[in-house]
């Protein structure tokens, strides 16, 4: 025979909510029940749990009949044939537009980000290093450049 | 009586079953309008989003299709569609967890704020009104809850299953299964007592 405590506000009420306790245990909580409030209190809360889970974990009746074609359609795409589906993917509007996005975009980053090489120096011709600045005479084909450089802490 | 509808249920489904291993689209419609609205609402019970949901669904009978030939019938054509969309939805949101951490907590944060909010502002609100409250206090009250113990719940609650069946389906004992509904209630009673308090401040 169970005491009290050890039913009161246990696992076994829920238990007994379910059905699933013996023939004996179940009389037990069952006698317990009708002579206390919290208990009974606990089921009814219990019950209202189920009402509320049954009544608003559904989804709308469109949503079951756009979830009933997006199978179908589903399934039907899988039938087809390997060559049908390959052709698919290979569709222009498939290929075509991603590829065509893909050249504009290389395109734009090139035009961005390439600067045309200058013609370089062929060799530096003579330099001069000094407290305050340093002087760099360049040769290239066309020109002869003289670069004069600052130093801060001069 | 009772054993004709058993005997004409068991003839229904042998008929199913092969019609769907010949690739019959008569076959795959009937599966999917007779289990579809009680397989997503087990994948929304799990995922508590309504838009996955009918992914994971969408997932599960193309995955009855290109695996019906493997079916061996040793159990009913159903419990086979509710394993797996349990196993799918279970993946769903344990993937979900890892990639969304961070967000997950945030919402979990925002409860409190929006509870108080709807406590003090809104009276006498009309009936689609609450319906619609209802279910997103009960989806945050779910949310709340641990996976493994909202699973548990669901399966009890929405299919009416045995803690021995869920144990089954789960891969853990009935006595886990009998505490994780029991902590599962008990923590959603609270939830839903600290709400309607709330209102009624």
């Amino acid at each position: 025979m169970k005491k009290h405590d050890e039913i009161c506000g246990s696992e076994l009420i829920s238990r007994y909510y379910d059905r699933e306790l013996g023939p004996e245990e179940y009389a037990e909580v069952e006698s317990h029940v009708e002579s206390c409030l919290r208990c009974r209190e606990s089921l009814e809360k219990f019950s209202l749990i189920t009402k509320d889970i049954k009544s608003e974990i559904k989804i709308s009746e469109n949503q079951y009949l756009e979830l009933q074609d997006r199978v179908i359609e589903s399934i039907d795409h899988k039938k087809l044939p390997f060559w049908i589906k390959l052709k698919e993917m290979l569709s222009p509007k498939k290929i075509l537009i991603p590829a065509g996005a893909m050249v504009t975009l290389l395109a734009a980053l090139v035009i961005f980000f390439h600067t045309p090489a200058a013609n370089g120096p062929t060799a530096i011709i003579t330099s001069l290093s000094g407290n305050s600045s340093s002087v760099m005479i360049l040769e290239t084909p066309e020109t002869r450049q003289t670069i004069i450089l600052f130093s801060e802490k001069g | 009586m009772v054993s004709n509808n058993i005997n004409n249920s068991q003839r229904d489904e042998k008929e199913l079953l092969a019609g769907l291993k010949r690739g019959e689209d008569r076959a795959y419609r009937q599966l999917v309008r007779k289990y579809q609205a009680k397989l997503v609402n087990i994948a929304y019970g799990i995922t508590l989003d309504k838009e996955e949901s009918l992914d994971i669904i969408q997932d599960v009978f193309l995955k009855v299709f290109t695996g019906i030939n493997r079916f061996e019938g040793k159990s009913a054509l159903y419990t086979w569609l509710r394993r797996i969309t349990i196993n799918e939805s279970l993946n769903w949101r344990r993937k979900w967890k890892r990639r969304f951490r961070w967000h997950h907590q945030s919402i979990d944060n925002e409860e409190q704020g929006t509870l108080r909010e709807l406590g003090t502002s809104e009276t006498g609100p009309e009936r689609t009104y609450q319906k619609k409250e209802l279910e997103k206090i009960l989806n945050k009250g779910l949310n709340m809850l641990p996976d493994k113990a909202r699973t548990v719940l669901i399966l009890k609650e929405l299919e009416g299953l045995s803690y021995e069946e869920i144990g089954t389906i789960l891969k853990i004992k009935k006595g886990t299964v009998s505490s994780r509904v029991f902590y599962a209630r008990e923590k959603l009673r609270e939830y839903l007592e600290d709400f309607k308090n709330g209102v009624d401040d």
